[in-house]
């Protein structure tokens, strides 16, 4: 059996999507320094809607722009996960566990961005970087979760058998995303209130409230870039399992050929 | 004021880091997995030849 050429090159889509995400995110960098306030009302005015008596310059609010739909973008990236999971239990279909695994990845680089970039936040606000309050706390054994899973993954020597495994982490994982959100509402944490995703509706002026949809938008439009370019490189990986299995029942042929070519190659599954 | 402009410059070089180098890192196992396979289809070719 020849092994299939399943590494398409990038097509028109996935180019066009990155022009997008880029302009998308270009425009969203003018909002937040151009149009959303950037000063900090210390002594509000005498009635709402009026100007503050006292306001200071505050940049650091900005980071709060990605911080947000990072952190939605996560939520999503597990979300994908546990429907992946589920179907892939169902179904035993490859491609499903592909989409979970794909989204597991990029769901764990979102949340280190979170923490990273709440630290960053926090340092200036709380005068710490790190505080073992609710919602960073339960941030972080989400994170711990899927770092998990994406171990358990990498260590598991029967792929079949780790997937399943992998599946049934990535649904219970998933537990702790309303966790993390709900922790705001439920508990008096140190973390700001859920200012977006409010029962009270959203709790922000207009120009705030548009830039952060922008930004939940791009965030979006790049983890589905990611998405697209990270299951080419699971069906890649399949793919390459197989012909290596094919190669191993063929009679042994010149040079290092199978499973410890590919470890000498560098390629990882 | 200047303080504040280097603290979000760290903060979004983080996040475009992290971001960059991803995609990179993707990058690189795809190209890795690409060679492989065409190595292991030229093999098979010779093979049946």
């Amino acid at each position: 059996m020849t092994p299939p050429t399943t590494a398409r090159r990038s097509g028109t889509g996935t180019i066009l999507l990155t022009i997008l995400v880029a302009l998308g995110m270009a425009v969203g960098i003018v909002a937040i320094f151009f149009w959303v306030p950037t000063a900090n009302c210390l002594v509000p005015g005498a009635a709402p809607g009026q100007p503050c008596f006292d306001a200071r310059p505050d940049y650091i609010q900005h980071i709060f722009y990605m911080h947000v739909p990072i952190a939605y973008v996560a939520y999503l990236a597990f979300g994908v996960v546990l429907v992946g999971s589920v179907a892939y239990l169902k179904t035993s279909k490859r491609r499903w566990d592909r989409l979970a695994h794909a989204s597991a990845e990029i769901g764990v680089l979102f949340t280190g961005l979170c923490l990273v970039t709440g630290m960053l936040w926090g340092r200036p606000r709380w005068g710490t970087f790190w505080t073992w309050d609710e919602t960073l706390t339960l941030t972080f054994v989400l994170f711990l979760i899927y770092v998990g899973y994406l171990l358990f993954r990498g260590m598991a020597s029967d792929a079949e058998r780790g997937a399943r495994v992998a599946a049934v982490i990535g649904i219970v994982g998933f537990a702790d995303v309303p966790l993390v959100h709900f922790s705001m509402v439920w508990w008096r944490t140190l973390h700001p209130a859920e200012v977006v995703i409010n029962p009270a509706g959203p709790q922000l002026p207009t120009s705030e409230l548009v830039t952060m949809l922008w930004m939940v938008a791009v965030y979006t439009g790049l983890y589905i870039l990611m998405m697209l370019l990270r299951t080419r490189l699971g069906r890649a990986h399949d793919a390459l399992a197989d012909a290596e299995a094919a190669a191993e029942d063929r009679p042994a042929p010149p040079g290092p050929v199978g499973r410890s070519g590919a470890v000498q190659a560098g390629v990882q599954p | 004021m200047k303080h504040q402009f280097a603290y979000l410059g760290v903060a979004y070089t983080a996040i475009w880091a992290g971001i960059g180098g991803y995609l990179l890192f993707l990058g690189r196992r795809q190209r890795a997995t690409d060679r492989r396979l065409e190595e292991l289809r030229e093999r098979d070719q010779a093979h049946r030849e």
